[in-house]
């Protein structure tokens, strides 16, 4: 990290660095983690204040083991104020505003239901059933053991199924 | 249509919206709200900025304030708190928030009103529900939680003495101060105290929460915590510490105590710091 001392006074001209490639890859998995715990309002806020702090402390997040597990905490620590006094209720809008395609009532069902999981539950499940990731990169990202991560898929998968009313998981 | 095929059109869903979200840039976040405001008081942050920087060079270390562990308002690895007295009124708040977003070197601000204020109170003194009792939604006040990673000790030390002279401002505290939890001060004007008290590490649930600020401290503050051995030290005088968690509080503090010149790279410090991270989430489940 020769650079160090160049990059904290300023001297970083683009996102050549491995920044971007940083936003593009981890930073994605971020957001979707932060959206998934806290919403799409709050949760994209403190995605994008996480990312301000990430880019501001970029040497010492690029040297470190799992940045986006960091990168996570931090957006954490900026939701958890804003999220005391917000209602939980519409988490996830129904109606994509740049759209008129209505999506399907079973759906909206389901974004209702999600939002009533506890937010570790719903992270868990939307990370790794909505959005495909491995259990061990979900893992890393929430700073839990893989088996926490099964367990927190299979009770909330298992709430969805109640309040729902399904049974299968074909 | 299955349960797994509507999560993963739940998260098409959700991934339009995040899309949809960002290209239309629906709203400020919080960050750029407040750089979005018009810089009328430059003056205060003037003042402010000039008292931190009249100084000089600070040394790059600071001491460690000697402090009993107990959950901070710092956990999140906030550097200051400014606390806001409980009558300003919001044009009164702004003029202080904006004073901060213009003082060099802070770097994240963050406004707890006083509904966010009480919940933070309730974090913090949750071992301690006489204290928090004093506490209402019409005394307790604001507070800005601010990050100013690039500051030393020092300055920041005269940052906080700089707002400190801030009308409506009631105290400023530094991660550095011996400060633990917020409490009640005698019977006096409402929002005007900030007051310190302590929690024993008595228990295993007590050593448990510092264990995991501690922790949390360390994954959220690049660099070394500015009172990591004071914080170390309080838990390894516990007798409620297990044997396995003793051992790591050791081994954290031996590496905290070795000569900055044998200090390791960024990357075994984070190794030690997740390794530390890996003791807790098993001992303290």
């Amino acid at each position: 990290m020769a650079d160090d001392a160049t990059d904290r006074l300023g001297g970083r001209p683009d996102g050549s660095d491995g920044f971007d490639a940083f936003v593009q890859g981890d930073g994605a998995r971020v957001r979707r983690a932060l959206v998934a715990y806290y919403g799409l309002d709050v949760g994209s806020d403190a995605a994008d204040d996480a990312m301000a702090v990430a880019w501001e402390r970029w040497p010492q997040l690029s040297a470190m083991a799992n940045p986006a597990g960091y990168v996570f905490r931090v957006g954490q620590s900026k939701a958890r104020p804003h999220v005391r006094w917000r209602s939980r209720r519409g988490l996830f809008p129904a109606a994509d505003p740049t759209t008129t395609d209505a999506d399907s009532a079973a759906v909206v069902d389901l974004l209702r239901a999600l939002g009533d999981l506890p937010a570790d539950q719903r992270a868990a499940v939307m990370l790794v059933k909505s959005f495909g990731y491995p259990h061990r990169e979900v893992a890393e990202l929430l700073n839990v053991s893989e088996t926490a991560v099964n367990n927190m898929v299979h009770r909330g998968v298992q709430r969805l199924r109640g309040a729902l009313e399904v049974s299968d998981d074909a | 249509m299955t349960l797994d095929e509507l999560l993963r059109e739940a998260g098409d869903h959700v991934d339009r919206l995040i899309d949809a979200r960002r290209s239309v840039a629906a709203r400020p976040s919080h960050a750029r709200r407040w750089m979005a405001v018009a810089a009328a008081l430059v003056v205060l942050a003037g003042v402010a900025a000039l008292l931190v920087h009249r100084a000089g060079p600070a040394p790059a270390a600071s001491v460690p304030t000697p402090t009993t562990a107990a959950p901070t308002l710092f956990d999140d690895g906030t550097d200051m708190v400014v606390f806001v007295h409980a009558g300003a009124s919001p044009d009164q708040v702004q003029l202080i928030g904006d004073a901060l977003q213009e003082t060099a070197g802070v770097a994240v601000i963050e406004y707890l009103d006083p509904a966010a204020s009480l919940a933070e109170a309730r974090r913090v003194l949750a071992n301690d529900p006489a204290a928090l009792q004093a506490f209402t939604m019409e005394n307790i006040g604001s507070m800005f939680k601010v990050s100013a990673p690039s500051l030393s000790g020092d300055e920041l030390q005269q940052l906080a003495d700089a707002f400190k002279a801030l009308p409506n401002v009631t105290d400023v505290r530094t991660a550095a101060d011996p400060i633990l939890v917020p409490s009640p001060a005698p019977p006096g004007p409402p929002g005007t105290q900030t007051t310190l008290a302590s929690l024993p590490l008595d228990t295993q649930a007590a050593v448990c929460a510092e264990l995991r600020d501690l922790a949390f401290d360390g994954l959220s503050t690049p660099g070394r915590l500015p009172n990591l051995e004071a914080r170390l030290q309080a838990l390894l005088a516990s007798e409620a510490l297990t044997p396995e968690q003793r051992t790591a509080v050791q081994q954290l503090l031996d590496l905290a105590q070795l000569p900055s010149g044998q200090y390791p790279d960024a990357t075994a410090a984070n190794d030690a710091t997740f390794g530390f991270i890996d003791m807790v989430t098993s001992t303290c489940s």
